[in-house]
């Protein structure tokens, strides 16, 4: 009998080894950019490569950073991530507190119509929105990049579950007691969904800092352009400094992963946001 | 009185923000869209002639355009099936729960995490013809080297197996929840009757799972129709047009070819093929 548990313990640290190598392997393309990048330009040409650098080096993070602008990048990038999340946490959570709490015409239609929005990718109004936003001075404005996404569907969909199931009577107490409909918003909806404004805010962040759609049709000029659109613009130039846009790729990649690893319960239990890509 | 109007137009004033975004930022464009599709026009004079199915009809002989569709759909089909097959089989490997598969699950998730244009550089770095790994691997088993990104069937199966790549975590974690509603006493009894692993996986798991399979096909189809930022940063959609998928073509149309009616007009084909793949999807959920 003992010998039967010890020999599935053993098959089970031997599963474990194998799953876990396997990952490893699986993220070969990414620990091969992270390790590139500390390597001094010359030893990037050097034939055959080296696992890990030979004389590690910050130098390709500070060309990137001065030289190739990545500073004003990142700045532009945490800028638009952080005011885009803000403003779809306050705008998605008022939609979504009158279409949890209250009776109105034209509920229904709302709620519908917020759930079609989910169909129509940026994919195929890109053009239209191009457009749209050049008739409103917004084309070349970190704004243009900011205020359109922010009215995501998901968002109002995630909140609105969630405000359904606080009590109303709640409401009906604090209306009682004088309050205004912003303070119940304000002093009691917004402290209570704690939880899926989280959510939301964590899925809001990283889907602002990944864009790329966005930034490439609204953004023309240097000062303006994110980390996305910048990696791309370097990448697509003739004869690619590899060493300061591996560099700039880790500066890119760096806040997603952090945000990843510290919450990736949330990314890998909570299905109800990620399923739809906002 | 003025009280009574108030309350009744609380929740108005509270969806209002949202619903002005949406509409000037979603609907509005989705609008202007169908109506260029059956114009003519540029960026600098706007739309100048009514000209009904023109566009569309063009789009029947269009070189370009039936290239883009033609290469959108094989990409699609073998993108869809590399992802099932293999975010199934993760899923079936990390089943169980335990530090191994816990800490696995999180390295075969971490793609999904990472922006397009961040997986097409880590490609690229990796397949480059005179710098990258894995053409130096090759000459230091005494191969030659492969032009990975310049051969066009090369070119299509590294875009192919980076797609993969960055969308199999995510539908990895929604095959492992659809396994987690399979009873385990199904397994038991099956155990009890002598089943071997194999029997079971095919008589129980893969019945069992077939609404989930369903679901993640449908749901990477849609993304996979979607697919644009990869390749842009890996081939620039070549060598030629090789890997020119139909959202770059709709790109180029408007903005480097300066047409965004007749764009607006391929945009429409897109949405319809989206369109008909979501209402599958509801109806599928559906009857979940």
């Amino acid at each position: 009998m003992t010998t039967a548990n010890q020999k599935r313990r053993w098959g089970r640290i031997l599963r474990d080894g194998v799953v876990i190598g396997l990952a490893i392997l699986f993220l070969v393309p990414v620990i091969w950019v992270v390790l590139s990048s500390f390597k001094p330009s010359a030893e990037l040409y050097v034939l055959p490569p080296t696992l890990l650098p030979k004389e590690p080096t910050l130098a390709n993070y500070q060309s990137a950073l001065t030289v190739g602008n990545f500073a004003t990048y990142t700045w532009n990038s945490f800028f638009v991530a952080t005011m885009s999340t803000l403003i779809a946490l306050l705008t998605n959570s008022m939609a979504a507190f009158a279409l949890a709490k209250y009776r109105f015409v034209g509920r229904e239609g709302l709620f519908l119509l917020t759930l079609a929005t989910i169909m129509i990718p940026l994919q195929v109004i890109m053009v239209p929105i191009f457009l749209v936003l050049r008739n409103m001075g917004l084309t070349d404005s970190l704004w243009g990049i900011i205020i359109p996404p922010a009215a995501t569907p998901t968002g109002v969909f995630l909140l609105r579950q969630y405000m359904l199931s606080i009590p109303d009577e709640i409401l009906e107490s604090a209306r009682m007691d004088g309050a205004s409909e912003w303070g119940i918003y304000w002093r009691i909806i917004l402290p209570l969904s704690v939880p899926a404004l989280a959510t939301l805010a964590i899925f809001s962040f990283t889907w602002r800092w990944n864009d790329f759609i966005w930034p490439f049709i609204v953004i023309s000029s240097e000062q303006k352009a994110t980390l996305q659109l910048a990696l791309a613009r370097l990448v697509g130039q003739f004869g690619v400094d590899w060493s300061t846009l591996l560099a700039a790729t880790v500066i890119t990649l760096l806040p997603m992963l952090i945000v990843f690893l510290l919450l990736q319960r949330y990314f890998l239990s909570n299905l109800t946001a990620g399923s739809v890509k906002g | 009185m003025g009280h009574r109007l108030g309350k009744l137009l609380t929740p108005y004033f509270f969806v209002a923000p949202n619903t002005l975004i949406f509409g000037i930022f979603v609907l509005l464009p989705m609008v202007y869209g169908l109506i260029y599709s059956f114009y003519r026009g540029n960026f600098i004079s706007g739309l100048q002639q009514f000209v009904g199915l023109e566009n569309y009809r063009k789009l029947l002989h269009d070189q370009a355009f039936l290239s883009s569709l033609l290469h959108t759909l094989v990409y699609v089909f073998l993108v869809v099936l590399l992802v099932v097959a293999l975010s199934l089989a993760l899923a079936l490997a990390l089943r169980a729960t335990s530090l191994g598969t816990s800490l696995a699950r999180i390295g075969f998730y971490l793609p999904v995490i990472l922006s397009p244009v961040v997986v097409g550089v880590a490609w690229r770095w990796m397949f480059s013809s005179d710098l990258g790994v894995i053409n130096a691997l090759l000459s230091s088993l005494g191969q030659s080297p492969v032009p990975w990104l310049t051969d066009i069937n090369w070119a299509r199966a590294v875009v192919i197996l980076a797609s993969v790549w960055s969308m199999a975590g995510f539908y990895m974690v929604i095959f492992i929840g659809g396994l987690n509603t399979i009873p385990a006493e199904l397994y038991q009894a099956a155990e009890v009757d002598g089943a071997n692993p194999r029997q079971q996986f095919w008589q129980i798991t893969l019945p069992l799972l077939a609404p989930t399979t369903l679901l993640v096909t449908i749901l990477a189809t849609i993304n996979a129709f979607k697919a644009f930022e990869i390749i842009l940063v890996l081939t620039n959609g070549g060598p030629g047009d090789a890997t020119r998928l139909l959202v770059q073509n709709i790109y180029l149309t408007a903005f480097e070819g300066a047409n965004p009616t007749y764009a607006s007009a391929q945009s429409v084909v897109l949405f319809a093929i989206l369109m008909l793949l979501t209402l599958v999807q509801m109806r599928v959920s559906r009857e979940r």
